[in-house]
């Protein structure tokens, strides 16, 4: 009996561990990729990212953050008539954005800054490195 | 705050807001107490710009003549030939065009403007930003050539380059096929608006489905075929074509590195630990179409080309007027020499992070693969290696002459693009303004070792058959330094386009400008 009791103990235990420790992994952020590439993702992330940034609006490719976690984004290559980028001695720094999976919530997290936006209907997976 | 620096621009960003394109909402500090009419155009007396900044056409205390004083106190102040300015009386002009009289009219030595690099946009439009090297496209580069009756030449759009994974590369389009028809309007023929219409709406879709009927003549084909094009959010792949070529001088190592985007950092390193791993003895760097960015990409790759004998040496550093001959009058900050880099920045740290060390090939010279669309960044990186005595040898044609730049510097809406320094090399040269221009006999500073040959539609890049490429394996292989021949229309100055005569039929991208969208082609009714 005592032996039953102490192995009850033992799993609630383990139980609880598990579940803390699942709680934790829930809890963290984790760096992710989108699970189900498409058009209505795209342009959910692309809405995000420009809301992130004070965009009106940008262009995000297809296949972002389908293989990575991450992006940069950059001031949009101008060009004048005669094809010359207006600035082709770039010194700006690009910007980082990441794709972050926290529980089941998945966001595009300004790596400067921190800020991030939650995208409602996008499903990201953990990234495996 | 005086001027917005590129340095503060991710700052700026950080805090969640574009406040670039402030203008009403910021003022000078003087901007209570200055009155409308309290300012007056004085011959040869210029008021502190940031008195001025930003008191705008509609402002309380704002005014055109304001505008137009604070661009003429700013220009006095920072423009790198200042005192090439012809100081006008802005009565009689706009706004904007104030600001097209406020530079030099000097020549080159060849006779073209030294100040072609003179521009404004709204700040709006300039505060713009995309993923790296995203576009709203099919993944073409195209080649556009003008129609010249006079010397009997038709109107043709040629695919210059594909990127990988794009809807182009899906359908195996290829360099030098011609894009015959755009939605069944044939491109040589075209001559009314509404066909003008047709091709530009094809070409530059204006949405994500859009989709493009085009008729091409592939490379070596007689025959047309049509394929069906769904515009995408594509990206460009910078650096391309990583291959070794075994001659019998050893192996040369090609790569085609388009545009100096943040995304390229990870694809240089790639392909030099590639090609050093191939013991490669020359490198030929297609920079053909690399029109620049990322100026620390170039100096990355310099040290990556040279190595160690980059050490302690000038990548380039920046001059200014003679007003700031210590100073960066825009940061304040002493001037220093910029170094090569020899470590990774981490310009997307999530594909690379920084800190790491660069791999390198150890040359000791280098051949560049140059058009017209060569520019900034591109022949920085040049003109850093001839700095530090690196053969730098130059198969292809003239390159664009850019070796200025500037702060871009908003006021009132718009952000005003006006030159204010120089980059120099490890010796001081920065003087370029007419290009790099291939010769076999150079006799100036801006001509370097090298063959004209012109951009050859006819082969695939990296092939040894294409005609620059060719040239420089020829080249490379012989101590003679043989050239092709070259035929008498063939020169190493090609400029870039006619001037437009009739807006009415210009095939162009109407769109905010990306990279992938770099040409446009003209043609006048007949």
């Amino acid at each position: 009996m005592r032996i039953k009791l102490f192995l009850a103990y033992l799993m609630a235990t383990l139980c609880g561990c598990s579940s803390s420790a699942q709680d934790k992994l829930l809890d963290q952020e984790v760096l992710a990729v989108i699970a189900k590439p498409s058009r209505q993702v795209n342009e959910e992330i692309q809405a995000a990212v420009a809301s992130l940034l004070g965009q009106k609006e940008l262009v995000i490719a297809a296949n972002a953050f389908t293989k990575d976690s991450s992006i940069s984004v950059e001031r949009l290559a101008h060009q004048t008539v005669n094809g010359q980028l207006i600035n082709g001695r770039v010194t700006e720094q690009p910007l980082l954005i990441n794709l972050v999976k926290k529980g089941k919530q998945c966001f595009v997290k300004n790596a400067l800054t921190g800020g991030k936006i939650e995208l409602k209907h996008a499903k990201c997976l953990k990234l495996i490195e | 705050m005086k001027r917005i620096s590129n340095k503060l621009f991710s700052a700026i960003v950080a805090a969640g807001v574009l406040t670039l394109s402030a203008c009403g909402g910021s003022s000078s500090t003087l901007s209570n107490t200055t009155k409308k009419e309290d300012v007056v155009w004085q011959a040869g007396t210029f008021i502190n710009d940031s008195l001025l900044d930003n008191l705008c056409i509609g402002n309380l205390n704002g005014s055109a003549l304001k505008e137009k004083l604070w661009l003429r106190s700013w220009s006095n102040d920072t423009y790198l030939w200042y005192n090439e300015i012809d100081d006008q009386d802005p009565a009689s002009f706009s706004v904007s065009n104030y600001f097209t009289e406020l530079k030099t009219n000097a020549l080159t030595p060849s006779g073209k403007l030294k100040d072609q690099f003179h521009f404004s946009m709204s700040t709006e439009e300039w505060n713009l930003l995309n993923q790296s090297g995203a576009s709203l496209g099919f993944g073409i580069n195209y080649h556009f050539q003008q129609k010249d009756e006079s010397l009997n030449i038709d109107r043709e759009i040629t695919v210059s380059y594909t990127d990988p994974e794009t809807p182009a590369s899906v359908e195996n389009i290829n360099r030098g096929a011609i894009i015959i028809a755009v939605d069944g309007v044939n491109v040589a023929i075209a001559d009314d608006s509404d066909s003008i219409d047709t091709i530009n709406n094809g070409l530059f879709p204006q949405t994500q489905g859009q989709e493009v009927v085009l008729t091409l003549q592939d490379l070596g084909e007689a025959e047309t075929r049509e394929v069906t094009l769904i515009a995408e959010n594509v990206v460009s792949t910078p650096v391309q074509n990583v291959k070794t070529i075994d001659t019998d001088n050893g192996k040369v190592g090609y790569l085609q590195f388009n545009s100096h985007i943040a995304t390229a950092e990870k694809g240089l390193v790639d392909a030099v630990t590639t090609l050093e791993g191939e013991g490669i003895t020359d490198l030929v760097l297609d920079l053909r179409y690399n029109g620049g960015g990322l100026l620390d990409l170039a100096s990355q790759l310099g040290y990556m080309i040279v190595g160690e004998a980059t050490a302690d040496k000038t990548f380039e550093k920046l001059t200014f007027n003679d007003k700031y001959p210590t100073t960066d009058p825009v940061t304040g900050r002493a001037l220093v020499p910029s170094p090569f880099h020899n470590q990774t920045l981490g310009f997307n740290a999530g594909l690379l992070a920084a800190g790491q060390d660069l791999p390198t090939l150890n040359l000791t010279r280098l051949f560049v693969l140059t058009t017209a669309n060569t520019c900034s960044a591109s022949e920085s990186l040049m003109n850093s290696l001839r700095g530090i005595d690196i053969e730098v040898i130059q198969i292809g044609e003239t390159t664009c002459g850019k070796p200025y730049g500037f702060y871009p510097t908003p006021n009132c809406g718009t952000t005003y693009f006006s030159v204010q320094f120089k980059g120099e090399n490890n010796q001081g040269f920065g003087d370029y303004a007419d290009g790099f221009i291939p010769s076999q006999t150079p006799s100036f500073e801006s001509e370097v070792q090298g063959c004209v040959v012109e951009d050859d539609y006819s082969n695939a890049l990296g092939d040894e058959a294409e005609a620059m490429l060719a040239a420089a394996l020829v080249y490379s292989a012989d101590e003679t330094r043989t050239c092709p021949e070259v035929s008498a229309g063939k020169r190493a100055f090609r400029p870039f386009i006619p001037n437009i005569s009739d807006s009415a039929f210009i095939l162009e991208d109407k769109r905010p400008q990306s990279v992938f969208f770099n040409n446009r082609i003209v043609t006048t009714k007949h």
